[in-house]
């Protein structure tokens, strides 16, 4: 691991300490923010693959009938028949928050005469299979809409677990070792200070007792003599 | 107009005679369910004479499929229109394209479109020349009955802006125009099978809307006039469940079509199943001319026909195409000879 390059003092020693609680705290949050994320995703994923089934399911229930009303009209008739469609849909887009990431809500309304109001030709020369093309493809389109919305959303989420997860590693694996091993550093510094600092005091206490040990013994034998 | 007699059909209908046979035959059609791919189905076809000569069978069946049975039609028609002594005959059924052709102009017009894109081939009036008059408002050389839908469709689209408007009042005039020519030909047998097409057109009406659950209101704007089923029968029943019409049908001159309509709606068959009781009444209706010696009848009983085998032709030809199995072409193919 990497120690970072700071002068190894006390105060950069608390400054650090002060980071290393925050970015643990970070980490705890962004853990939780990503499990939370994981959860939601999960969730999302899900009811996509619901969704999806049966979308999958509804289109190829319009397709092989449109094929059936197509293999029983002209393609002139069917032309006419769907190049005007009576009703209109418009769809409006919001978005929604999960733990910080926008997902698109849509919502569509349609505008006609009525709700029933599909079918934008008249019954006397078209066929029959035509109606259970466009009644099925009506059942669809909400359920094509959720898909689009929960696709869209999974694939956010997705991109937001893989920042957070990102950040994740780089607080757990990097970040804290380094701040770890730098405090360690610092620590073992200062320690190695206090006690170069305890030997150098000793040996003066030595070097002052023995001074004084030698003035004494120099003022004992002046006594004597 | 001096009366067409039926010795005037001498050399139409032994010219029809000679071509019935060369109708595609039932058997002929399992050949074609029997093929690997939609293109073995294009070569049979081509083979049976199908097309004006100039189809590509290498080409894919997607690419050459509806060209080739437009051309069919299209030569079908020509070919009527050579042999019959009054073309007024098979105009009466070309006109169908006409309005088709006047709902994809209209449509067209209302969407911003410069030209609709496609256009129904076979009609009596060219396609560019229709929608010239259209925009132009100069219906004068059109059927009175054809000038006076167009107007009302303009009129009713402006106050409403709805495109089911138009095809409701084109439908409903398109019938009467017919019924008016057939009522102009002066041949019982015309003016009775139109009646027929009317009739099983307002039927088909009425069971779609009734299947759909729609309101009284809608049948009131999407029935057709009729002839024997007409618009008062219907309206009558429309508050009332489908199985009642089976019941009130029983009464009509269409009395035959009670059980097989019946049946279909209570085996659950849906539209299809009905629709396809509706067409084979049609076609044993047609059938009866195969006794007539001499005469309008075979004629257009073999318009019929062809028209019947291009329907199922193309059923098979997009089924194929399209990966459907047999057991569903097979139920929809119309039986007619």
């Amino acid at each position: 691991m990497a120690r970072l390059n700071v002068n190894p003092t006390r105060m950069v020693l608390t400054n650090l300490k002060r980071r290393l609680r925050t970015a643990r705290r970070g980490h705890k949050l962004l853990k939780d923010k990503r499990d939370e994320l994981m959860k939601k995703f999960l969730d999302i994923v899900r009811e996509n693959r619901k969704e999806r089934e049966i979308v999958e399911k509804l289109l190829m229930d319009v397709h092989s009938r449109f094929i059936l009303a197509r293999a029983l009209m002209s393609s002139e008739m069917l032309e006419e028949a769907l190049m005007f469609p009576k009703q209109k849909v418009s769809l409006k887009t919001s978005t929604r928050n999960i733990m910080s990431v926008d997902v698109p809500v849509l919502e569509f309304t349609t505008e006609g005469s009525g709700e029933e109001d599909i079918f934008p030709y008249g019954f006397a020369n078209t066929s029959g299979e035509l109606d259970g093309a466009i009644q099925a493809l009506s059942e669809a389109l909400p359920h094509m809409l959720r898909l689009a919305e929960l696709e869209k959303s999974a694939q956010l989420l997705a991109d937001e677990i893989e920042k957070t997860r990102r950040r994740v590693n780089a607080l757990e694996y990097v970040l804290i070792p380094n701040l770890e091993e730098t405090i360690k550093y610092i620590v073992m510094k200062l320690d190695e200070n206090e006690r170069g600092n305890l030997t150098r005091l000793m040996k003066v206490k030595d070097m002052m007792l023995e001074q004084a040990r030698q003035q004494r013994l120099q003022r004992d034998g002046l006594l004597q003599e | 107009m001096a009366r067409i007699l039926d010795e005037d059909y001498a050399y139409a209908t032994a010219r029809i005679r000679a071509m019935e046979n060369k109708l595609i035959t039932p058997q002929q059609y399992e050949r074609m369910l029997d093929a690997a791919t939609a293109e073995d189905v294009v070569k049979m076809l081509v083979e049976q004479g199908y097309g004006m000569g100039s189809t590509d069978t290498a080409q894919p069946a997607v690419q050459v499929s509806e060209k080739l049975l437009s051309d069919e039609l299209e030569k079908t028609y020509a070919l009527l229109r050579e042999i019959l002594p009054d073309p007024l005959v098979v105009t009466l059924f070309m006109r169908r394209n006409d309005y088709l052709n006047a709902k994809l102009i209209l449509k067209g017009m209302y969407l911003g479109l410069e030209e609709p894109g496609v256009y129904a081939g076979s009609g009596t009036v060219e396609p560019s020349r229709l929608r010239r008059m259209i925009v132009d408002r100069d219906l004068a050389d059109l059927p009175e009955i054809f000038g006076k839908a167009v107007l009302e469709c303009i009129e009713a689209y402006g106050r409403t802006s709805d495109p089911q408007m138009i095809d409701f009042i084109l439908d409903r005039a398109m019938y009467e125009n017919m019924e008016k020519d057939a009522q102009a030909l002066g041949s019982p047998y015309i003016s009775e099978l139109v009646a027929l097409i009317h009739d099983l057109a307002n039927l088909r009406v009425f069971i779609r809307a009734k299947l759909l659950g729609r309101s009284r209101d809608f049948l009131a704007k999407a029935l057709l006039e009729g002839s024997k089923i007409s618009r008062k029968f219907c309206m009558d029943l429309s508050d009332k469940p489908l199985d009642q019409l089976f019941e009130a049908l029983r009464f009509t001159a269409l009395a035959e079509l009670a059980n097989g309509l019946s049946e279909a709606f209570k085996n659950g068959e849906g539209i299809s199943g009905m629709e396809k009781v509706l067409d084979e009444h049609l076609m044993r209706f047609i059938r009866k001319s195969r006794y007539i010696a001499m005469g309008v009848e075979p004629v257009i009983a073999w318009l019929f026909y062809k028209e019947a085998e291009v329907r199922n032709v193309r059923l098979i030809l997009t089924g194929k195409i399209n990966g459907i199995s047999n057991a569903v072409i097979r139920e929809r193919l119309r039986a007619y000879a």
